[in-house]
């Protein structure tokens, strides 16, 4: 049994490059009913620090929350303000000097270096903001390369990736190439991509970047739909306001620190926000 | 959550990025044959002294061969014995025939060209003389000489050319084929004509044995106090003449090739690895294990060893062509224990030039795969 296949959507019309829906709309669609909801991501404390003394740099500082299942949360913030670097603590990809990061039921800042590639392949999913796909693997076998890293191979792998192809809206482009998909399709490969573990939770790097305004919101919605419809979470580090819109919380990060946002929107330190309860 | 580990195809992600750079690949692939080329016509070469070496002993038919005491190859030590010992040998019950050789080197004279050879003089019809010839025939007199067909070469001689060997005059009545070895070539003359050469017609060198019971025969031979080697023993004896003169020569060139071999796929390889950093920080960022980032480059650099191979042999049989059309003296013959040797050093090569390319790909940090911000 492919994991998690039981909780894909069911088959949707194909998304369109075009508009598909209105991002502040889908921000309303979803209900307040997540008071419940078990906690995917808990962040405690994280603080990293580069190097030591008087040349020592504290890009993230105290930063805590929680992201539940099926929560959409946005790092918002300045240039520099230590997003990525909070991204990568949280996709187990740089270890914290301080505090704690639970996913999955480890912590990412003391589990063993041998346990965190499967931790990575299994539980969660990345979006780049370069799209970053594998430029010698057509697009099915970028999706399918993924399920062979988490140990699915041969038919099992090959149909499960064309049936997340499919889902995205690129059934007909299987056998492409990166280098021939549009930028569009290239993100919806990768969020094939991330999605072909059935991991809980999504870490996504500026996922509109590099996309013009009709496919940014495209893949606004393919993520909220990810997150309604399958209660996947989702954590997006993002200067793109559009993306306001499909985010249950916004968090601001500045300085490396988290604060409150500077239109006075939400942001991690409001209480009423933790474990989900909205406003 | 827990993924289900199922057996089959994968995606072979590291041949595709391997070969996603053709022409490079196809260099590398050139340069690695090369190297295999080389290997393989050193085994070649190697193989074909074997065999020329033990050509005597390989034709002669003879199962036994009783030498001087304490001589155990025809080609690197001397060896002199009465004549009388032919009668001995031969009133042994189990012997169906036994002839006197007489073999020593020497330089032939042709004008004014010299040639290596090793004069071998038997009685006309019996065994020991040239086994296959070229053209011509044996010698039956005494001042006649058949000579081994690259001797002609080498010194432009045909049936009925003169030449001096030891001062004496020679009439060219034959030519031998494969009989030739790479450092000097069979003349067949009469025994009694090596009696004249040496001013001694009471002796030989060796009496070549025919027998249905070589083990009988040489035990009884060697209780009577004769010096008896199988056919075997005499031709291991005169191959290890070329592995102490050569053989260290011979392992010095295959490791240079060896190492020429491995650095090309470790500089492919490599530079590979370099160039596509990013995307290995993608499949790290993806959960890719060391234990399969390991399997990525060594199964780049085996593939490429192997696609060296392929060239390797293809340009083996030209440069075999080419080595025995300019020095024929070399005998290049390749066996397949040779290509199977050839076969696993490439694969040797391939393993040990990932060495580095892994070294470098684990500190491939996955984060690469993010932008700054």
């Amino acid at each position: 049994m492919i994991p998690g296949a039981a909780r894909l959507p069911g088959p949707r019309p194909a998304p369109t490059d075009g508009p598909v829906i209105d991002l502040r709309d889908t921000a309303v669609a979803r209900g307040g009913a997540r008071l419940f909801a078990p906690v995917v991501l808990s962040v405690e404390g994280l603080g990293k620090t580069f190097g030591e003394g008087h040349t020592a740099v504290h890009p993230v500082r105290h930063v805590s929350f929680d992201v539940q299942e099926g929560e959409i949360v946005l790092i918002m913030g300045p240039s520099g303000s230590g997003k990525t670097t909070l991204l990568l603590m949280l996709g187990a990809m740089l270890r914290p000097t301080a505090g704690a990061v639970h996913v999955g039921g480890v912590d990412l800042a003391t589990a063993p270096g041998r346990v965190l590639p499967r931790l990575r392949s299994r539980h969660l999913g990345f979006i780049f903001q370069d799209f970053n796909l594998l430029a010698s693997l057509s697009a099915l076998e970028n999706v399918e390369y993924a399920l062979n890293l988490a140990g699915v191979r041969g038919r099992p792998a090959r149909a499960r990736a064309e049936d997340l192809l499919g889902r995205v809206g690129l059934g007909h482009r299987l056998g492409a190439r990166p280098s021939t998909l549009s930028g569009g399709e290239q993100q919806r490969v990768a969020i094939a991509r991330a999605l072909a573990n059935d991991p809980p939770l999504l870490l996504a790097d500026e996922p509109t970047a590099n996309l013009d305004a009709a496919n940014g919101r495209s893949i606004g919605a393919l993520l909220r739909d990810l997150a309604t419809d399958e209660g996947r979470s989702c954590v997006i580090v993002t200067h793109d306001e559009r993306l306001r819109g499909i985010a249950d919380r916004v968090l601001w990060l500045d300085d490396g620190i988290l604060k409150p946002t500077p239109d006075g929107g939400l942001h991690a330190d409001h209480a009423p926000r933790r474990r989900g309860v909205r406003d | 959550m827990a993924a289900v580990a199922v057996g089959g195809a994968r995606v072979p992600f590291g041949r595709r990025t391997l070969l996603a750079d053709r022409k490079r690949s196809a260099l590398s692939a050139a340069g690695v044959g090369l190297a295999l080329m080389l290997v393989l016509l050193l085994y070649g070469i190697w193989n074909g002294i074997d065999d020329r070496l033990v050509a005597f002993e390989d034709h002669a038919g003879a199962a036994l061969y009783v030498a001087q005491p304490g001589t155990t190859s025809m080609l690197s030590e001397v060896s002199v014995l009465p004549r009388s010992t032919v009668a001995t040998v031969t009133a042994d019950p189990g012997v169906r025939w036994a002839v006197p050789v007489r073999g020593f080197f020497s330089v032939t004279h042709v004008g004014d060209t010299r040639v290596p050879t090793y004069v071998v003089g038997t009685e006309p019809g019996r065994p020991g003389g040239p086994w296959e010839l070229a053209a011509g025939r044996a010698p039956a007199a005494d001042d006649e000489v058949t000579v081994g067909q690259l001797f002609a070469r080498r010194a432009g001689v045909a049936p009925g050319s003169r030449l001096s060997i030891l001062g004496a005059e020679f009439t060219v009545v034959g030519i031998a084929r494969d009989a030739d070895m790479f450092m000097a070539s069979f003349a067949f003359m009469t025994h009694a004509a090596t009696d004249r050469l040496v001013h001694s017609d009471a002796t030989t060198s060796f009496v070549l044995v025919g027998t249905d019971e070589p083990a009988a025969v040489q035990a009884r031979l060697a209780a009577a106090g004769l010096n008896v080697l199988t056919r075997d023993q005499i031709a291991a004896n005169d191959q290890a003449l070329k592995s102490q003169a050569y053989t260290a020569g011979m392992k010095a060139m295959l490791v240079v090739a060896f190492g020429i071999g491995a650095l090309v796929v470790a500089l492919t390889t490599y530079t590979g690895v370099v160039e596509r950093r990013r995307e290995y920080g993608i499949v790290k960022a993806l959960g890719a294990t060391k234990p399969r980032l390991l399997g990525i480059v060594v199964g780049q650099s085996v593939v490429l060893a192997g696609l060296g191979l392929i060239v390797g042999v293809v340009l083996y049989g030209a440069g075999r062509r080419a080595l025995e059309a300019v020095r024929p003296e070399y005998a290049v013959s390749l066996s397949p224990g040779a290509l199977l040797r050839t076969a696993v050093a490439a694969i040797l090569m391939g393993l040990v030039a990932s060495a580095v390319p892994a070294h470098r790909l684990a500190a491939i940090e996955p984060a690469v795969a993010f932008g700054g911000g």
